[in-house]
């Protein structure tokens, strides 16, 4: 007669192993579309080199003025290309589940493609081909990174801790408002500096704060999709009014040493971002009542 | 996780095993996925969906895209504590090997 501990044990294996091979199922939903970075890797590059190109004869800001077109028509495709790489917008039928990995993705994407045509517009023209050349590059390292922490995350049991509370939101904080605040208000600041140098440095922090808007926003991505239709309205915030204090100074080159105008719009930026954590905090709010009573609200009564 | 190992009877019926497997791994996943990957028909899933609902471990939110009616299933925190704690417990299971393999081994030693 058989071990019944034996049969229990052999009744764990199976299950466990059931539990490997659906594990592999979600990693291999999620890998079948790495045929995605290349693809948005040779759209950044071009645009990136194209972006660059003519710079070191004309700034960034004297091109926008002169309403190039192409100039434009490009920075927007710079910034749609963006769009796949942060988000998932290709259907695998399947969320991957966001994590701590895949807030420092969206952080570093942020960097090193906001940092490459800021960098490269500085330079003579040789520069747009390390420019392109680098954000090609930087898109598939990046990818690869992310493929590899999504499938990491998919392998490892959720992410609960002693309390039932995710060690993902306990984790929010790794961007502070205050910080974001700051950063953003000493870019749209510096951004109105007739210096050149000094403007596209404060360009390149304004945007970075902007990214870390987004990093806050990623960390919440472990409770249920509904925030990502929270995501798209954001996005359009962050393009409306975070933009404006940049756009003023870009336009307008007399508003360019005019402290005046640089603090309204940096009190503008402390009230916008102020306003996205608040709506952020009562979409999670919101989200969480949801899904049912709170570990926090358990502990607590 | 720090969570307490609990072995979990409705969790661990298989069908429903695979399926939180399957939310576990991810923030949320299609109903046509989840039947893909259990490879049962739409009333068999349903029935079980159903089971994991009423006791709270998942929810369900429906979504029209292009006429047709998305029904994205993933884990509720209860759900995400009660797998935690399944999983925990059936490695414990696995790492309760009752001589330890010490006295087999021993016995693998003794034998001529």
């Amino acid at each position: 007669m058989a071990d019944p501990d034996d049969l229990q044990r052999a009744r764990a294996a199976a299950a466990l192993a059931e539990i490997e091979d659906q594990q592999r199922f979600v990693t291999q939903r999620l890998g079948g579309f790495s045929w995605l970075s290349p693809v948005v890797a040779v759209v950044l590059a071009v645009a990136a080199a194209s972006l660059a190109y003519r710079n070191g004869v004309l700034g960034y800001g004297d091109r926008m003025r002169q309403m190039d077109v192409r100039f434009v028509v490009v920075q927007v495709i710079y910034l749609a290309a963006f769009i796949p790489l942060v988000g998932t917008p290709v259907r695998t039928g399947i969320i991957p589940r966001e994590g701590r990995q895949s807030s420092r993705y969206v952080f570093a994407l942020c960097v090193v493609l906001l940092s490459v045509p800021q960098l490269a517009m500085l330079g003579p023209w040789w520069t747009a081909i390390v420019a392109g050349i680098g954000a090609g590059v930087a898109v598939i390292v990046l990818s690869r990174w992310r493929l590899a922490a999504t499938l990491h995350e998919a392998r490892h049991p959720p992410a609960v801790d002693h309390d039932g509370q995710h060690h993902v939101t306990d984790r929010i904080v790794s961007v502070p408002a205050v910080v974001v605040i700051a950063v953003m208000c000493a870019g749209v600041l510096a951004s109105a500096s007739p210096d050149r140098v000094l403007r596209a440095v404060g360009t390149l922090a304004y945007f970075l704060g902007i990214g870390s808007l987004f990093v806050a926003q990623q960390r919440i991505g472990v409770l249920p999709p509904e925030l990502r239709a929270g995501l798209i309205r954001k996005a359009l915030l962050f393009g409306v009014a975070l933009w404006i204090p940049v756009m003023l100074t870009t336009f307008f080159t007399s508003l360019r040493g005019n402290w005046w105008v640089a603090s309204c719009c940096a009190l503008a930026v402390v009230l916008t971002v102020a306003t996205i954590y608040r709506w952020q905090h009562n979409i999670l709010r919101y989200q969480v009542r949801q899904a049912g009573p709170t570990p926090l609200e358990g502990a607590h009564g | 996780m720090g969570d307490q190992p609990a072995f979990d009877e409705l969790i661990h019926a298989p069908k429903r095993l695979r399926i939180c497997a399957v939310l576990a791994a991810a923030t949320a996943a299609e109903f046509t996925t989840l039947r893909d990957a259990l490879n049962v028909s739409d009333s068999v899933l349903s029935k079980h969906l159903t089971a994991l609902e009423t006791a709270g471990y998942i929810t369900t939110r429906r979504e029209l895209r292009n006429s047709r009616q998305r029904v994205w299933v993933s884990l509720t925190p209860a759900g995400r504590r009660a797998y935690a704690g399944h999983v925990q417990a059936l490695q414990q299971i696995m790492m309760l090997d009752p001589d330890n393999e010490t006295p087999r081994n021993a016995r693998l030693r003794s034998d001529p």
